[in-house]
């Protein structure tokens, strides 16, 4: 094995629309790295902001969360719910010093092969440029993130 | 009792197998805490390997299983259903998608080597925090009430009350069943008379002996969940017993009192004493107390002395009961939408100028002119502009098609011509709107019988107006004055008809019945008003709230073919979802409120889409109604104080699967 910095990604999906997604990927054999995991829970109106940040401190590099589009939501309107939450993640995040592409929110389809391989290794990408994200460095070093 | 958990490595033919080290695999699997066996089987899906589970959960008395293979959209019902059979929780399964989610998209059997073994990390650290959860059954009441007594209520309730397996409410707010529908003298394609389409289904209706017809009737309340609804109604005084009276019209011939009827779109008076239409079920008069001479301070009894059944009750009052039922099927309807809203329609300005309701009523044989088609001077019209998308797909009034008016309008084009077989007749419309079986058919036909076609450039490019004065005065018209329709085609040319009788097709919007229903409900709505469902592919039918279902124009613009189908379509939900004798399922993984966490903060009211949660205004605390939630989670992400929690996806299970699945 080499040295080279390999990411590990969360992805937290929806039971009916992007874990569906994420099969699709796998019924038309779409390739994406295996440092890509999933997290099912059954609507992403349940994905707690805590879950997010329990994923980095865990030593996740990235974060995704992916639900139903918008009007397609098996209950609803959870994902809107989830967009707000997300709009709100990303200011606090940007406080936390991690970056913009550390976590991202999208839709994908129960159909979405395609999308959903095409959004994890988009980020997976991102992350990659990014580098690894040491949250204990952060935390530690207050100095930083002043200096920022 | 210490955890012995029973992994279950299915190869899946060479879909796992081949693309991973299995041996790898087994070895780590083994290491984790608790994990007491490793079985590796080529299939876990067919017989033997269900067998297999079943026994040795059994046998080595399993307290949790992990079965990695493929997703659980596949077989996560398959395996539960063994872990039961083998005598463990359902709950007490988690599924390691290995395929769908590993060998398929990984490129190198060691990348999928290591990602199984990081998943199945995680599912042990998961399952061990799962909680065993009991399938839950409530007692229910299989009876309907049906909201609205249109032809989609009428269809619904023929059809359960045929079943005779339980009772079947229907609750009108006339005092007679019949909707729109009644009003309509023929319908398309086929131009059978309406009144005579439903006679037969509302005599079918009465002979039911389930069906219970609750007219003059609103509904004032509805509490309660799916299985179990009280629904409250009051039901106006008709001063009339229903028992008694047959309609023989006896009373309405020496009522002295007159007023203008709704029912006939105010184009005709009605006694104060009178039926709604000919065949009205129930087949009984009522007194319109606010017209009756009697309750006007008169000493009127000519109604009572008519009466050859001594029917009159003249004490009647208003009456409040309430009706339990397990399911409610909103049949509230539509109404065409007011285009007086549009003035440049010349509509309530301008004479003879109707909509196609309006026309309906004209030439009904029981409306205003006995179903002579006239003029308001009692004059034959020579030529008459059918305008369509009257208001419609326009930003200002309806944005929306409502896709049954192209017909309404054609099919008064069709009317006339065969009424007065030398009238001109122009048909104004900007696209035709003509899917179904015979529909396009009917254009053909009316075109080929003379109707001229314009097409317009957009729905809101024609005006109408009085003639102008200045132009003389038509010999042949004597009524003189004609109807100016200006207009702009689709090239752009600006042109004038005279005519001496417009009829235009306006859209239909939710009917006020609809809206009440709507917010007593709190049920969503669309952009338009009408009711949400709950997939608009797959779910028609059913509202976003679990036995609220939805049958006909409330929920948007159909004709009466698609209408009756809907309804149909909901009774085929009450009789699945209701079954006489037999209990409730409800949904397990739900959520729960501890009620010493919870601060009362209603955050998890706002969110809820399902009304599940409720304020305890004693305890000042939030409660949830478990038969309505449908386990989201959304409250429990939403939670303040913690208090919410998801079964079976609560915060120590997933922060469990995540730490395993990083480490």
């Amino acid at each position: 094995m080499s040295d080279e910095f390999e990411p590990k990604i969360i992805a937290f999906v929806c039971n009916w629309c992007s874990y569906g997604g994420a099969d699709s990927a796998g019924n038309s054999r779409l390739k994406y790295n295996s440092g890509v995991k999933l997290v099912r829970v059954m609507c992403s109106g349940r994905i707690d902001p805590q879950f997010v940040l329990e994923a980095y401190k865990n030593g996740a590099d990235g974060v995704l969360v992916l639900g139903c589009h918008p009007g397609d939501c098996h209950y609803q309107n959870g994902n809107y719910k989830t967009l707000k939450r997300a709009i709100l993640m990303e200011k606090m995040l940007d406080q936390f010093g991690i970056e913009k592409d550390r976590f991202i929110l999208d839709w994908v389809a129960a159909s979405e092969g395609q999308k959903f391989a095409a959004v994890v290794n988009q980020a997976y990408d991102n992350v990659k440029a990014l580098g690894p994200l040491n949250i204990r460095t952060l935390a530690t070093s207050g100095k930083e993130l002043v200096n920022e | 009792m210490q955890n012995n958990i029973g992994i279950f490595m299915c190869g899946c033919g060479t879909n796992i197998k081949d693309m991973v080290n299995m041996d790898e695999i087994t070895a780590y699997a083994k290491s984790r805490p608790g994990v007491g066996l490793i079985l590796v089987n080529d299939f876990y899906c067919n017989i033997d390997g269900k067998n297999l589970i079943k026994e040795t959960i059994r046998k080595e008395k399993l307290t949790h299983v992990i079965v990695v293979g493929c997703s659980p959209k596949t077989h996560l019902a398959t395996f539960e259903k063994c872990c039961e059979e083998g005598g463990l929780n359902a709950y007490y399964l988690q599924m390691v998608n290995a395929r769908e989610q590993v060998t398929w998209v990984t490129e190198g059997k060691q990348n999928s080597t290591e990602k199984i073994k990081s998943l199945i990390n995680g599912a042990v650290n998961r399952v061990v925090v799962q909680e065993a959860l009991e399938k839950k059954q409530i007692d229910c009441n299989t009876d309907v009430v049906i909201i609205g007594g249109g032809i989609a209520g009428i269809e619904a309730a023929i059809l359960i009350g045929q079943a005779g397996d339980r009772n079947v409410y229907i609750i009108e707010k006339e005092p007679s069943l019949g909707g729109n529908i009644v009003k309509y003298d023929e319908v398309f394609p086929n131009m059978e008379c309406a009144p005579c389409m439903v006679a037969p289904r509302l005599s079918e209706l009465s002979s039911l002996e389930k069906v219970k017809v609750i007219t003059s009737a609103e509904v004032q309340d509805i509490v309660g969940y799916f299985g179990n609804y009280s629904i409250k109604v009051k039901q106006n005084a008709k001063y009339v017993d229903e028992q008694k009276c047959i309609g023989c019209q006896a009373c309405f011939e020496v009522c002295p009192a007159t007023y203008s009827s709704k029912f006939d779109e105010n184009m005709r008076d009605k006694k104060a004493i009178d039926i709604l239409f000919p065949g009205s079920v129930p087949n009984c008069a009522f007194i319109v107390k606010e017209k009756c001479l009697r309750f006007n301070g008169q000493d009127c009894t000519l109604c009572k002395d008519s009466c050859p059944f001594d029917a009159l009750k003249y004490d009647d009052t208003d009456k409040e009961t309430v009706v339990n039922a397990g399911a409610i099927i909103v049949a509230t309807g539509s109404e065409l939408y007011d285009i007086a809203k549009a003035p440049q329609y010349g509509y309530k300005r301008i004479d003879n100028v109707y909509t196609t309701l309006e026309f309906e009523r004209i030439i009904a044989q029981t409306g205003p002119t006995d179903g002579q088609l006239v003029l308001k001077s009692g004059d034959a019209p020579k030529s008459v502009a059918v305008i369509h998308c009257a208001g419609s797909k326009n930003k200002d009034h309806l944005p929306y098609c409502s896709g049954i008016c192209c017909l309404n309008a054609l099919k008064a084009s069709k009317i006339i011509k065969h009424r007065i077989p030398d009238v001109k007749v122009t048909e104004l419309y900007v696209d035709l709107t003509l899917p179904g079986k015979q529909h396009h058919d009917f254009y053909e036909g009316i075109k080929h019988e003379g109707v001229d076609f314009v097409q317009l450039k957009n729905s809101a490019a024609v005006s109408i107006d009085q003639e102008n004065a200045n132009i003389p005065i038509d010999p042949n018209n004597p009524a003189g004055i004609k109807i100016k329709v200006t207009y702009t085609d689709i090239h752009g040319k600006t042109d004038t008809i005279s005519v001496d009788m417009v009829v235009l097709s306006p859209g239909l919007v939710p009917a006020q019945s609809t809206r009440n229903i709507q917010e007593m409900l709190k049920l969503p709505i669309d952009k338009n008003g009408f009711l949400s469902e709950d997939n608009m592919k797959l779910n028609e039918v059913s509202s976003t709230i679990e036995g609220i279902f939805i049958a006909g124009t409330a929920q948007y613009p159909k004709d009466i073919s698609a209408t009756v189908n809907q309804a149909l379509a909901s009774c085929g939900k009450v009789f699945s979802k209701l079954v006489p004798g037999k209990k409730l399922d409800v949904e397990v993984m739900v959520s729960q409120i501890d009620q010493d966490l919870c601060a009362g903060c209603k955050v998890c009211i706002a969110l809820c889409p399902y009304k599940a949660i409720n304020f305890n205004e004693d305890t000042k605390k939030s409660e949830l109604i478990d038969v309505l939630c449908q386990g989201c989670g959304t409250c429990v992400a939403a939670c303040p104080s913690g208090a919410a929690k998801s079964l079976h996806f609560t915060d120590k299970q997933i922060f469990e699967e995540i730490k395993g699945v990083l480490a």
